[in-house]
């Protein structure tokens, strides 16, 4: 390789744009990925969001070749990667344990795929150097990552993974194993890097915190199956299920029919008063006498008096009984029991006034714009519309 | 401070354990009235010597009669040396110096009825008293054959009878005469065999190198032949009558038999001496001697021994052809002597 | 490290464990419970194996090792000897290795049945695996009798009584060991190194190369000396099963002890095997610290 190829090859690469087509995998009679399809621009972090067992460590597998799929395909920069062997889709990747080569120090941990890639042996330190750069831990490359710290075995992890500008950076649970706040100052890192190096970026967290934080498009697993997917402000203002809102965050779930009130729509809830707003209706296509989930997000709700939430107009409410208020670090979380037997939650921040304590019975209110409304019969593939 | 203590602590615990266990060992083998240690080769063997001898022994006597297992003359040696012997009979070849022995007491005529042995194909030295026959055979297949071998002579004819022949390799002994008779299909008097012109016997043997199979363990030699690994060897007729029972094709010939007998020894030293020679006078005796013939064909080593003649068809002793066919002595004490310098020859020949 | 499964794994790791923190000054758990350990040991092998030494120069004397040097028998034996035991330690590892690898990353059942089946042949006895080999083998055995049958040979395949047989059954018996210690190793090293080597562009073999057996080394090494001193004592196996040329020092000894009851020159041989194998240990020291072998081990966690 000459001078100004390596130049090409270290300057020149940035990440490519990757298309997932209907991609399904089995162990067994069980579908652990399930028909998923989407794509995401060169550029892009995205992350696969989902409990344990919800198939997105298969697809990230898949996605590098290592657990073939069995239907669907994979495309990376519009090419086609299905049937290609995983040493050649030219991949990067980080994972929860570091995955370093504890027999080979920093340098020749990073300098790993420029060796793959036969990259002139001279030209490798100044690559590696640029890499520990990157990630700001220069001057480490004598070092045996038994030498280093979590976090920095982490960012010798991601400078390995990037040294090569690979059209794809693949990462599971890249802070899995790290404290709070180095998983904070790392996440700060990957955006960062990820920016500089306009590098694509596939992550795979079940926490939802860190989707927020790093990633451009969220995709949202269950299941095997992919739940949602979309920028992660739309997901959360509009979660497409229950079960995306449920796992997105802290909220509320309420039961009720439709009926046609006073008011316009709303669910049938005795004193309760859940109003439906003329988007809901239109776009989950509401009607008298269905079966309906609304989804209310802890940090939407307030407290108000009773006799207060009677008489203001447009908002919903609905009557609990205050159980608990608990103090959680950053926030304060009351909860409450309602009528209808439903543990509700509501959080408020540090110095917030609370209205009541423990035994008071309280409207929960909010407003009705901000609750999610989802058909309580639908499976999780049809709430995705 | 504290580790070095505690180790030190569990040092001599373990020591004094050992030392209680070591201890212990002595006193039962030494324990005065009506006990002894006998030690046998183990198996079968052991089984039905125990069947035939010891436990008839221990009723009529009320010794407690204990058994160890096997036999290893370096261990006796070793327990003589270290003055801490365990064993009160064990029973031997003929290849455990008979003659001259340090590890050994003498045998005590006045209770073993040595008188019985003078002038029997088996003699009776100072340090055993022989407790039974056996013989090596010439044993074949009588499926690979075509006719039958009649003597030793066939074994070394590869034309008229092809084919492997089994051959013992393993911790020598005496060879199971193997020299000896490879003399005597040279053409050496029976008379003169000894000493040993091992050179001229290896010489005759080269004539059928290429067709031997070496076995390393007795049982291996019966094995061998049955199965037609090899059409001849010379195994134990003991093992061949077992064989035969079971329904394999192997048959033998008296001719040339090798007669060997196992003995009773006593260690220099051992606890129990005098319950010791009571037992091998009873074992010995003409009244007993052929017990063991009854579960196995072993043949008794007391001439003065009766058998029934369906049994005694099956023992060495009672086979002994005439001229030619005659048995093959070994001599034990020449090869006692030479034991080391013949084996020397005898493993860089065959290896 | 999970699983109930990787037993051997988990006894390297404890080991390492508790050598680590043994070497940190002060007292611990383990220092504690490993004292006793080590005194039995001294005593249990520190003395006889200086008992054998003495006994080898002074029963009756120097004259042990002039005897064993001169028997051309011998010295014939001990190069056979460690002939046989190099062949077997290589194809331990050539048949060991695979083995290990399959069973340290396939799944649970493979897992499971690999080891079972390692076990079960470790567990039986050596004699009986001995003569089953020798049914096979034999002329009038398994292999021979078939082939003859199906009409593929006239003759019978020369695999009794000779070298091969006995390597054959040497091996067999001695790859367990190798296996047991390169699969210890390479059960502790995560997949994700494998996986991250491919991803960054390594095929299987190179990602092999470059990963997997620099981290097994320690494993290897310790499973080949491991075979090979073994197999240095070995010798009923190749006795029953190679011819006679196949003689090992083994045999002398034996026979040195039973047939000639010279304890003294029997001794002496061992001696002369003993230092066989501090040579060999003192070789292995050379390119790879003792310590690695049992670092390695607690490398997952």
């Amino acid at each position: 390789m000459t001078q100004s190829q390596e130049e090409t090859f270290v300057k020149g690469r940035a990440g490519a744009d990757i298309e997932i087509r209907h991609a399904s995998h089995s162990y067994g009679p069980t579908l652990v990925v399930d028909d998923i399809t989407f794509s995401a621009d060169a550029g892009e972090i995205v992350t696969l969001l989902g409990p344990s067992g919800s198939g997105k460590t298969t697809l990230l597998r898949m996605i590098a070749g290592f657990v073939p799929a069995r239907r669907g395909s994979i495309l990376v920069g519009g090419s086609d990667v299905t049937a290609l062997p995983v040493h050649r889709r030219n991949i990067g990747m980080v994972f929860q344990n570091y995955a370093l080569f504890p027999h080979l120090n920093v340098r020749d941990n990073i300098a790993y795929p420029l060796a793959r890639a036969k990259v002139r042996r001279a030209a490798r330190p100044s690559i590696v150097a640029e890499a520990l750069d990157a990630v700001r831990l220069p001057g480490v490359e004598e070092r045996m990552p038994s030498q280093l710290s979590g976090g920095q075995q982490q960012r010798i992890a991601l400078a390995r993974a990037i040294v090569n500008r690979p059209r794809l950076v693949l990462m599971d649970e890249p802070l899995g194993a790290l404290d709070r706040r180095l998983r904070e100052s790392l996440q700060v890192e990957i955006v960062r890097i990820a920016r500089e190096f306009g590098l694509t970026v596939v992550n795979v967290t079940h926490d939802q915190e860190e989707a927020f934080t790093i990633s451009d498009k969220i995709a949202v697993l269950s299941h095997g199956k992919l739940l949602q997917y979309g920028p992660p402000e739309d997901l959360f203002r509009a979660p497409g299920s229950v079960e995306v809102a449920d796992f997105l965050g802290e909220s509320n779930v309420l039961h009720g029919v439709v009926e046609l009130g006073r008011e316009g729509h709303r669910l049938r809830r005795g004193d309760d008063l859940v109003l439906l707003t003329d988007q809901h209706v239109r776009s989950a296509g509401l009607v008298p006498g269905q079966d309906v989930v609304v989804v209310v997000r802890s940090w939407s709700a307030r407290l108000v008096p009773l006799e207060d939430a009677r008489t203001q107009r447009g908002r919903s409410w609905v009557r609990a009984r205050i159980a608990a208020v608990l103090f959680t670090g950053d926030s304060r979380k009351i909860v409450l029991h309602s009528q209808q037997g439903e543990t509700l939650s509501v959080r408020y921040t540090i110095d917030a006034e609370i209205p009541g304590v423990q035994g008071d019975e309280v409207a929960v209110q909010w407003d009705p714009s901000l609750g999610v409304v989802t058909s309580a019969r639908t499976s999780p593939q049809e709430g995705d519309r | 401070m504290m580790v070095k203590k505690l180790s030190v602590a569990m040092t001599a615990l373990l020591l004094c354990l050992g030392l209680v266990a070591c201890g212990g060992d002595d006193d039962s083998a030494a324990g005065g009235e009506g006990k002894l240690t006998f030690a046998g080769w183990g198996g079968t063997t052991q089984e039905n010597i125990d069947k035939a001898w010891l436990q008839p022994y221990a009723k009529e006597s009320g010794v407690a009669v204990t058994q160890d297992s096997p036999v290893d003359y370096g261990k006796v040696k070793q327990m003589v040396d270290a003055k801490n012997v365990i064993w009160d009979v064990f029973e031997a070849g003929s290849d455990f110096g008979l003659d001259e022995n340090d590890s050994l007491t003498p045998m005590d005529c006045d209770i073993v009825a040595c008188g019985d042995f003078d002038g029997g194909p088996i003699p009776l030295y100072k340090y055993g008293v022989p407790m039974f026959t056996f013989s090596v055979v010439l044993t074949y297949n009588t499926d690979a054959l075509t006719q039958a071998p009649t003597s030793w002579a066939d074994f070394f004819d590869t034309k008229k009878f092809p084919g492997k022949r089994a051959v013992y390799n393993g911790v020598p002994g005496a060879l199971q005469g193997l020299l000896d008779t490879a003399l005597i299909q040279d053409g050496v008097d029976p008379a003169d065999l000894y000493p040993l012109d091992v050179d001229r016997a290896l010489k005759k043997l080269d004539s059928i190198k290429d067709d031997i199979v070496f076995y390393s363990d007795f049982g291996q030699c019966t094995q061998l032949v049955g199965s037609g690994e090899a059409v001849m060897g010379n195994c134990y007729q003991g093992r061949d009558l077992t064989a035969m029972d079971e329904g394999q094709p192997i048959d033998f010939i008296w001719s040339g038999q090798v007669i060997y007998a196992d003995y009773l020894m006593v260690p220099k030293g051992a606890p129990n001496q005098d319950e010791a020679m009571k037992l091998i006078a009873y074992i010995t005796s003409a009244e007993h001697n052929g017990d063991f013939a009854k579960l196995q064909a072993y043949g008794p080593a007391n001439p003065k021994t009766e058998l029934s003649p369906d049994l005694a068809a099956k023992m060495p002793t009672s086979n002994v052809m005439p001229g030619a066919d005659a048995p093959v002595i070994v001599d034990d004490k020449w090869w006692n002597d030479n034991l080391e310098s013949v084996t020397q020859k005898w493993n860089a020949w065959a290896s | 490290m999970s699983g109930r499964d990787s037993g051997v794994a988990e006894v390297t790791d404890l080991a390492a464990v508790g050598i680590r923190r043994a070497g940190r000054p002060g007292i611990d758990f383990w220092t504690l419970l490993g004292t006793p350990a080590m005194l039995v040991v001294l005593v249990a092998f520190g003395v006889p194996l200086f008992m054998v030494v003495y006994k080898s120069a002074t029963d009756p004397g120097l004259v042990n090792y002039t005897d064993v040097m001169g028997d051309p028998v011998f010295r014939k034996s001990l190069f056979k000897t460690i002939e046989i035991a190099v062949a077997a330690t290589l194809a331990a590892l050539l048949l060991g290795y695979p083995y290990a690898y399959v069973m340290a990353r396939s799944g649970r059942w493979m897992r499971s049945f690999l080891l079972v089946a390692l076990m079960v042949s470790f567990w039986t006895s050596l004699l009986i695996r001995t003569f089953a080999w020798q049914v096979l083998l034999q002329n009038t055995g398994v292999i021979n009798t078939e082939l003859k049958r199906l009409g593929l040979i006239d003759t019978p395949l020369p695999i009794i009584r000779n070298e091969f047989a006995a390597l054959v059954g040497m091996t067999q018996m001695l790859a367990p060991f190798l296996i047991l210690a390169v699969y210890a190793l390479i059960r502790a090293i995560p997949p994700e190194l494998e996986q991250a080597a491919m991803g960054m562009g390594a095929r299987r073999s190179t990602m092999f190369r470059t990963v997997v057996l620099p981290l097994s080394m320690p494993g290897v090494a310790a499973g080949c000396v491991l075979v090979f001193v073994l197999a240095l004592g070995f010798y009923i196996t190749p006795q029953v099963l190679g011819g006679p040329s196949e003689r090992m020092v083994g045999q002398s000894i034996a026979e040195a002890v039973h047939a000639f009851v010279r304890p003294g020159l029997a001794c002496a041989m061992a001696v002369i095997l003993l230092l066989l194998v501090g040579l060999v240990l003192a070789a292995t020291a050379r390119f790879m610290r003792l310590s690695d072998i049992l670092k390695m081990g607690s490398m997952s966690e």
